[in-house]
């Protein structure tokens, strides 16, 4: 696992690994996938292409890990792609990395990587959807100026042409922002175009920065962010921002993801992931943490980890006493519809049909103090 | 005035330069601005073009993010500042600004999708961003525009950059090269004008006639050629000046030194000078004055016949003398004698010179007056004398012709000597030429006055001359001061006899020479010069150095021998007590097992092994230590300057480590080690040949320890040491003077309860009266080599006392009974080969029957050379004697021996008869008697248990069948008197004491 455990992206690698060990513990402490133990050699990327490649070379020819699982961003896994395919006559998998890139996602990867989550173009489609159903017409589009950026401003831009409607302004910001930059003139521009909804593809802390300077500008309309924004993370940011400055930042604040709300107790899956949770040794790696975080108990990231740990242990399971590469991405090829305990099954098997396909929206309940899933706009008011 | 030259020549070079690097500094700077330009603009268009052909397929496709993942990667390679992706509406797809797309990059972007040309080839511009910046931007159509369009843009910054640093690197080579210049030309010009300006100080130097100072301008060019014609032109300007001056100053001199000269003259001449002008006097001279004693007036001017007379008046005014003269001789003077008169009256005739002279004031007479009153007389006295000189030469000759006639004779004789001379001469050349030694002779100052050829031989020269050449001027002596001590000695001695010393021969070849010299003498006693023979004695020389090595070391090995160290230890110990802070160690080493490798392995290999320890002892120490070897396998080793003891220690480590190293001699391996003693505290020792003894013990306890080790002589050794002498010395002494006393310990039957025998035992009071137990003596002795004559006294005492005891037991009755007397015989005199001629010979001195005697020995006696102890063993069987092995069962004797050996008793060790009959049981005793017992009957053998002490030990002892038996239960040992009375008591029938 190559992730951000460092630098202002480290949440979601933090999230994320801790949803997968939660996984693989539940799975080893019940005898293992199959008899097999599982186990995660991590490498910290900061959220940085050339580190991520770095890493990957590492695990394939030092490390010689079995598979490549659950890759953190879309830049870095962008990245590391060539390289994957470069090793594909070693048969190495690319499983469940935590992004919804276009690319990935192509046929030419498929064999080689093996994605869990549905895309961005999915994200962005239901959202401007839920949107423009609500009467959000004017959507305004800010994202990181990389590749993460450009699949959810392309995602929002051929939702919105579905509608006859294109976005009205657009603006970008560079990756690796920290929550305390200054967004005022992006904001600006945004609101040059009078938008009534703005969809924000960014990192927690930029997304909440700006968000912070959009209502700190008066808007007063709608906000969005999509399930690499890492919600929990975010209103984190924004709750202590609240605190700070004495006002609720929170309202109006739609967030898509790609798996439930965890709050869901109806779903087998959450019951599984809220007891594992609640089981977990591990915190956050240790060796990996040279800047200070808190993890959350529970968070989307660790449930979508939680689920992809459930789906690789439900693969392993099927390998017999004869393991290997190749007979993992065939295992893959003929698993079929896994049921994690999700209202839908994940159908893992190459292809355009390849993973969950449904997303949720869902706002933060300040009231109450968590998240609550939402199906329509129309009520979602600042 | 100086330097304005220099000045001018220099701030026009300043100018000309200066105008020259801007000019070019500026036009290089737009030239390289230029270039890059548009280098860059290339670069731009290639790397668009680049993008724009490797992402066609990306471009074509609708995923933006496909598209941005590709424009990334390229923007991270450096170069570019942004890129832009616009589709074939004019959309822009993809971009790496943020937050938007500046302004002027849109209206472009707008502008071209107006323009129909623009599809068809790639536009470059320069625009300016919204930050102010400059870019270089290239629009890149992908397919001619269906594909739609690549924007990058590239900064411009780097190029002004670049170009600032050109041009200031421009610059600032020109100013570098400016200034070398400008330093070249100044240093050019300066060392012109100044050689300009210092032929100007000259030129008016010697315009002001100052030839004092010259002028050092010296090169070859112009101003060279004029210096050295300036310095010309004022050489001879000087030669004339100062040639001038002279003339005029000598002639100056001249005319001064004439005019003094003549008033000297005038003043001083004896004959009086008159100058008379018509008739009066115009000068005089103070003689004048005296010649006529005229009174002290002044008496120029006065009338010359007033003052001197008539007579003279006449002659000096030229009347007399130069009447009939002719008239035209002025100057040729004439001379007149007149009578004068002196002013007292009286007459004297005067001789007068007359010259005429013109003066300024008209012709005047310059008179000479002589008073030749003298002169007549003279003239006289001279008449009478030749006539005597006459008279007086006649007589002379005659005497002469006389003395003529007597040297002719002399002559002829002298004339017969010379001839002898010369066949003398002849006879001793030819001796001096062809002697074999080498004859000289030398100046009392040392110097070769003359050689023969023989000397020149010695000396390896080709001739005498050659020699006496060479030996004038280097002493041919190896020590400088050595012609020094010859000729002293000879100055002194008068002569010198074997006179050796070490000189040079012509090739530098160091020989020996003996010399030999008197000095010879004229009849004065005066030294005329020492003369002497030299010998070569250099093979004399080098015999008497082998010899003398001879004497000093070890042939086997080249080491120092005992003497040669004693030697060098005596005078450390000398160094020593003179120098408190001198250490030194003395180191005694044995070789542990060497006579067992010389005997087994060859002499030839013990030898090598000797020559090999002796080189790793050397190494070992340092030049300044002394290794010698004593001979055998002994070495001693001497330590000197030590700074601390524990050198000495780490030297022994040392050398005991290199030695027990293992080593091959002659294809076997050999390993060896050393036992070393040390002597460390060389304090309290007057004599070398003791601290050789205490390093000696030293060693003997290092080697008692083990092998291989060192040891450190201490003070308790020391006492021991001593000890152990005194006691030897005193050892010696009583079996000498047989001050030792038998006693006899009885042997009993105790099946029969009789008397058997007795056991001989030696004991010895010293003279301290202090009982020594054989146990400790015995050893001693067996060391010492006492135990021959200690044996060979107890044996023929034993004998005696035997012979007694047999009378004893004819005159009991029992003559014929079962008695022996044992004598004990050390194992060492038992390999003696003597031994059984001697006791033969004690036996017969006693006349004591062998039958009755039997010899007692250890099981060591079997074990060591077994075929000469067998020998000695069936000997002494023949004889009649019985032998008897002693303490038997504790030695390691094959039972085979007994049978071989032709014994007849085993005596059962005191430790296992005390074994027997104890509380706790002692199986293993008890089994070993038992056995043994066994054994004797078995061999027909006499079985004798030794030191049964207790009534039990006796039972079990009865009980198992054993016959014999001795110990302190029966008896303690007693005096011969008192043995012989218990046998006269009848005992050896039956014993009225047995327990």
């Amino acid at each position: 696992m190559s992730a951000a455990f460092s630098g202002p992206a480290r949440g979601l690698g933090m999230e994320y690994h801790r949803g997968l060990m939660a996984a693989f513990e539940h799975v080893n402490a019940q005898g293992g996938a199959g008899g097999w133990r599982l186990s995660l050699a991590l490498r910290d990327d900061a959220y940085d292409p050339a580190a991520a490649m770095r890493n990957t070379i590492a695990f394939v020819e030092q490390d010689r890990v079995f598979a490549l699982l659950g890759y953190v961003g879309t830049p870095t896994t962008a990245r590391v792609l060539p390289l994957v395919k470069h090793y594909d006559h070693s048969s190495v998998s690319l499983l469940f990395p935590l992004t919804g890139a276009d690319m990935l996602r192509a046929t030419t990867n498929e064999g080689c990587v093996c994605n869990l989550r549905a895309s961005y173009l999915a994200e962005t489609r239901n959202l401007v959807q839920a949107l423009v159903a609500a009467g959000r017409k004017r959507i305004a589009v800010f994202h990181q100026a990389d590749v993460y950026g450009r699949n959810g401003w392309d995602g929002v831009r051929r939702a919105l042409a579905e509608h006859g409607l294109s976005m009205v302004c657009e603006a970008t910001y560079r990756r690796g922002a920290v929550f305390g930059q200054d967004f005022r003139r992006e904001v600006e521009i945004i609101l040059a175009g009078k938008p009534d909804a703005v969809i924000t593809v960014g990192t927690a802390p930029a997304c909440a920065a700006f968000v912070r300077d959009l209502r700190g500008a008066g808007y007063a309309e709608l906000a969005a962010a999509l399930s690499f924004a890492d919600a929990d993370n975010l209103i984190a940011f924004l709750l202590a921002q609240g605190r700070v400055a004495g006002r609720n930042y929170l309202g109006g604040l739609v967030f898509s993801q790609v798996v439930p709300c965890y709050e869901d107790e109806t779903l087998p899956a959450v019951r599984a992931y809220r007891q594992a949770m609640s089981r977990v040794k591990v915190t956050r790696p240790p060796q990996m943490s040279p800047d200070e975080y808190t993890p959350h108990r529970l968070s989307f990231v660790g449930f979508e980890g939680f689920l992809a740990g459930l789906a690789l242990a439900e693969a392993v399971s099927r390998l017999g006493p004869q393991p290997s590469r190749e007979r993992l991405r065939m295992i893959f090829e003929t698993l079929g519809a896994v049921d994690l305990g999700l209202a839908e099954k994940a159908d893992l098997r190459p292809g355009p049909d390849q993973g969950l396909k449904r997303t949720y929206l869902t706002i933060y309940d300040s009231r109450r103090g968590r998240f609550q899933g939402v199906a329509d706009l129309r009520g979602v008011l600042p | 005035m100086r330097g304005r030259l220099l000045t001018k020549l220099l701030l026009f070079l300043m100018a000309v330069f200066g105008v020259m690097a801007t000019a070019t500094a500026l036009l290089s700077s737009r030239e390289l601005a230029h270039a890059l330009e548009n280098e860059y603009k290339a670069r731009a268009m290639a790397l668009a073009r680049s993008i724009a052909d490797g992402n066609t397929e990306l471009l074509l496709g609708q995923s933006a993010g496909n598209i941005q993942a590709a424009i990334d990667q390229h923007q991270e390679m450096g170069d570019l500042s942004y890129i832009v992706i616009v589709n074939a509406q004019g959309e822009v797809v993809a971009h790496t600004f943020t937050p938007v797309v500046p302004r002027a990059v849109r209206q472009f972007i707008a502008e071209l999708r107006g323009r129909a040309d623009a599809s068809l080839q790639s536009d470059i511009r320069t625009l300016s961003l919204d930050d102010g910046s400059e870019v270089i931007h290239v629009a890149q159509p992908v397919l001619g525009g269906r594909g739609g369009f690549v924007h990058i843009g590239m900064n411009t910054e780097p190029i002004q950059s670049a170009m600032a640093t050109a041009i200031l690197r421009q610059h600032m080579l020109s100013l570098a090269v400016f200034l070398v210049c400008l330093a070249v030309a100044f240093l050019f010009i300066r060392s012109i004008t100044r050689k300009l300006a210092r032929l100007a100080d000259y030129a008016s130097e010697v315009a002001a006639h100052d030839f004092s100072t010259s002028c050092d301008v010296r090169s070859n060019d112009e101003i060279g050629g004029l210096a050295d014609s300036m310095r010309a032109m004022a050489g001879q300007i000087a030669g004339h000046v100062g040639q001038l001056e002279r003339t005029v100053a000598e002639a100056t001199l001249e005319l001064k030194d004439a005019l003094g000269s003549l008033s000297a003259i005038v003043g001083n001449i004896a004959d009086g000078l008159l100058v008379v002008q018509n008739g009066r006097i115009l000068q005089y001279n103070p003689a004048l004055v005296r010649m006529f004693a005229l009174p002290e007036d002044e008496l120029t001017g006065r009338p010359c016949d007033e003052v001197f007379g008539t007579q003279v008046s006449r002659a000096v005014s030229g009347a007399l003398a130069l009447q009939g003269l002719p008239e035209d001789a002025p100057g040729s003077a004439q001379l007149v004698e007149v009578q004068a008169r002196r002013a007292s009256g009286q007459e004297f005739p005067v001789e007068i010179a007359v010259a005429r002279v013109p003066l300024a004031g008209g012709e005047a007479n310059v008179c000479i007056l002589r008073d030749i009153t003298a002169t007549k007389q003279l003239e006289y006295e001279r008449e009478e004398s030749r006539a005597l000189l006459e008279r007086m030469v006649a007589e002379r000759t005659r005497e002469l012709s006389r003395a003529n006639t007597q040297l002719k004779i002399e002559v002829a004789e002298r004339k017969v000597v010379g001839d002898a001379l010369r066949r003398a001469e002849g006879k001793f050349r030819g001796i001096f030429e062809n002697a074999v030694e080498g004859i000289f002779q030398i100046s009392p100052e040392g110097r070769y006055i003359s050689a023969n050829p023989a000397m020149a031989l010695i000396f390896g020269y080709d001739s005498p001359e050659e020699l006496v050449q060479a030996l004038s001027q280097t002493s041919p002596y190896v020590e400088p001061m050595r012609r020094e001590i010859f000729l002293e000695l000879m100055e002194r001695e008068g002569e010198v006899q074997g006179f050796e010393s070490q000189a040079r021969r012509k090739s530098g070849r160091v020989i020996w020479i003996s010399e030999n010299a008197r000095k010879v003498v004229d009849l004065s006693g005066k030294t005329l010069h020492y003369e002497g023979f030299v010998e070569d004695i250099t093979l004399r020389k080098e015999a008497e150095s082998r010899l003398l090595h001879q004497a000093f070391h070890d042939p086997l090995t080249g080491l120092p021998n005992r003497l040669l160290f004693l030697d060098h230890l005596r005078m450390a110990m000398e160094r020593a007590r003179r120098r408190p802070d001198f250490r030194f160690a003395v180191l005694y080493m044995d070789l542990d097992r060497f006579k067992i490798i010389n005997d087994s392995l060859g002499h030839d290999i013990g030898d090598k092994l000797l020559r090999h320890v002796s080189g790793s002892l050397v190494a070992c120490g340092r030049s300044t230590d002394t290794v010698a070897r004593f001979g055998g396998d002994e070495f001693a080793i001497l330590l000197e300057d030590l700074t601390a003891p524990r050198d000495a220690i780490r030297f022994s480590r040392r050398v005991l480590d290199e030695i027990s190293r293992p080593l091959e001699l002659d294809g076997r391996e050999v390993t060896t080690s050393g036992s070393l003693g040390i002597v460390l505290h060389t304090g309290g020792y007057d004599r070398p040949e003791a601290l050789l003894r205490d390093a000696d013990t030293a060693m003997y306890h290092a080697k008692a320890q083990g092998k291989g080790r060192f040891k450190v002589f201490n003070q308790r050794m020391h006492h021991q040491a001593q000890e152990l002498m005194e006691l030897e010395i005193e050892l010696r002494r009583a079996v000498g003077q047989g001050s030792l006393t038998l006693v006899f310990q009885p042997i009993v039957d105790i099946q029969a309860s009789r008397l058997a025998g007795f056991e001989t035992l030696v004991r010895w009071k010293r003279d301290n009266g202090r009982d020594i137990p054989p146990s400790e003596f015995i050893p001693l002795a067996e060391e010492t080599g006492i135990i021959y004559p200690l044996d060979h006294w107890v044996f023929a005492q034993a004998c005696c006392v035997a012979k007694d005891f047999e009378s004893a037991l004819a005159e009991a009755g029992q003559a014929d009974a079962d008695f022996v007397t044992n004598i004990n015989i050390s194992a060492k005199h038992f390999r003696n080969p003597m031994l059984v001629g001697h006791l033969e010979q004690a036996m017969h001195a006693c006349k004591v029957r062998p039958s009755s005697l039997s010899l007692e020995i250890t099981e060591s006696v079997l074990l060591d050379n077994v075929h000469s102890a067998r020998e000695t063993a069936a000997k002494l069987r023949e004889l009649g004697l019985g032998l008897c092995i002693d303490d038997f069962g504790t030695g390691y004797s094959s039972l085979s021996y007994i049978q071989r050996f032709s014994v007849n008793a085993i005596k059962i060790d005191r430790a296992f008869v005390a074994g027997l009959a104890l509380e706790e049981l002692d199986l293993g005793s008890e089994a070993i008697v038992r056995s043994l017992v066994t054994l004797g009957a078995g061999l027909g053998l006499k079985v004798v248990a030794e030191g049964v002490e207790t009534l039990e030990q006796l039972g079990f002892l009865r009980e198992m069948g054993c016959r014999y038996a001795q110990g302190y239960l029966f008896a303690m040992p007693l005096p011969a008197q008192q043995a012989l009375e218990l046998i006269a008591s009848g005992a050896t029938r039956r014993w009225e004491g047995f327990p």
